[in-house]
């Protein structure tokens, strides 16, 4: 029987190896699109122009989770064990870690239209680096940022006007094509709103993200 | 640039197999890292850079440490105990025995997180699994002591004897000879020592019969048994 299934998957596998064309040619809709849009990144003038709608409910999805994750969490003891084990050597590295990861997603949140990227790719980032530090350094040291920045307020903040900045780019959809069409095409300060819509979306996503691994790690420790 | 293709994705395809036969947690969770980076070294070459890079944020570091936490805090075992000597017993630096190694190398696979409470009767120890108050007693039970409010896992054959109208089983025998008191035991019946289980841990019943079945045929349960009775 295990036999049996290994190749029945070998045999799928090769079908499917052989009938695929990675290099296949892009389907003209798309090639439209970036054209209309006027941004490099075709994935982003996807999903943060013609399919708007999509990354509104996605970020609505996300945010519900965060929420069901920091509710279920809130009903468990905190974990009071202060000492946290930490090798010497992943120390050093962890800061410089940390301090990539704030320039990578900055990198990717601002060139989000021009190269890969965006705001989801850099909110993950920035909280996978945090964390990272967080749980190989100190993570008291780690959790302090989120009070002095006052992130709560900043992700209810970002989430508002991503909200308001999508209505006007679905109601106005004439509007924002002018202000697409306006500057030029590749440059940083491109895009129409779509730079300012990554920023913001890098923010929530990265507050999201960090509550969630936070209350995770309060609630039962670090490594 | 096709057989790169397929080499990396054949990688792929073995690293989801070992992610699934992984015998440990532990290790399922590394080849899932794999698995994790291979898949987003493919998205790169066909043209995703985007859903790779999120892959390997999430998908890799993220996932990763997140499961590695909640491995290393998987569960608590509380396990109650009777001071038997050589079965289990507390020692200087800790505990020691025949049962606490069993339970030991069991814990070696599945990273649980050992508490162990100490009781001083065989009553207390049953009723305290019995009102799930811990998961796993241990100290020498044999299978005449599990009721039909808590499971018994057998793992070593022993006999009973009756010792000045007492019955007594082989451990407590072997301990009371070592101690220059004569005993006269008649044989009575055979057995088996059992770990006593709280009817509410059938994780912990699953993975303690596995790590048992493993013990015995790597032949390590005769050793064990060698070195303490």
């Amino acid at each position: 029987m295990k036999i049996a299934g290994i190749i029945a998957v070998t045999i799928i596998f090769v079908i499917v190896m052989l009938s695929f064309d990675p290099s296949g040619s892009i389907p003209r809709p798309i090639e439209q699109i970036v054209d209309r849009v006027n941004v490099p990144n075709a994935v982003t003038s996807v999903y943060l122009e013609t399919r708007l709608y999509d990354t509104i409910f996605e970020i609505i999805v996300f945010s519900i989770t965060a929420l069901g994750v920091a509710s279920l969490f809130a009903s468990l003891p905190v974990n009071r064990d202060e000492d946290q084990h930490v090798f010497g050597t992943v120390t050093v590295y962890s800061g410089g870690l940390a301090a990539l990861s704030i320039t990578l997603f900055l990198y990717v949140v601002i060139n989000g239209h021009i190269t890969p990227g965006g705001g989801f790719v850099g909110g993950v980032v920035l909280a996978t680096g945090v964390i990272t530090y967080g749980l190989t350094s100190s993570f008291k040291k780690a959790s302090v940022h989120y009070d002095k920045l006052k992130i709560g307020i900043l992700e209810n903040i970002s989430l508002m006007i991503i909200f308001a900045l999508s209505t006007l780019i679905i109601l106005f959809p004439e509007a924002h094509s002018q202000l697409l069409s306006a500057t030029g095409f590749g440059s940083t300060f491109s895009g129409g709103l779509i730079p300012i819509l990554n920023i913001l979306i890098g923010i929530k996503v990265y507050a999201g993200a960090w509550k969630m691994s936070s209350e995770f790690i309060n609630r039962r420790g670090t490594l | 640039m096709n057989f790169v293709l397929i080499g990396i994705s054949s990688l792929y395809l073995v690293s989801a197999i070992i992610v699934l036969s992984s015998k440990t947690n532990f290790q399922s969770v590394i080849w899932f890292g794999i698995m994790g980076s291979v898949s987003a070294v493919i998205m790169m070459i066909i043209g995703a850079p985007d859903v790779a890079m999120t892959q390997f944020s999430v998908g890799v570091a993220l996932v990763l440490i997140v499961y590695i936490m909640a491995l290393k805090k998987q569960r608590r075992v509380r396990l109650g105990f009777l001071d038997v000597p050589s079965m289990i017993e507390e020692s200087p630096s800790g505990l020691r025995g025949l049962e606490w190694e069993i339970i030991q190398l069991v814990d070696e696979k599945e990273g649980y997180h050992v508490e162990p409470v100490k009781f001083s009767s065989k009553e207390e120890a049953l009723k305290a699994v019995e009102n799930h108050e811990v998961d796993l007693i241990c100290g020498a039970f044999t299978e005449d002591d599990v009721s039909g409010r808590t499971k018994g896992i057998p793992y070593l054959e022993t006999s009973i004897f009756v010792c000045d109208g007492e019955e007594i089983d082989f451990a407590r025998l072997k301990h009371l000879s070592r101690n220059a008191i004569s005993p006269t035991p008649e044989f009575l019946k055979k057995s088996s020592y059992v770990f006593v289980i709280s009817m509410n841990s059938p994780d912990l019943e699953r993975d303690i019969h596995e790590g048992l079945n493993e013990i015995r045929s790597s032949g390590n349960i005769e050793k064990i048994v060698g070195r303490y009775l």
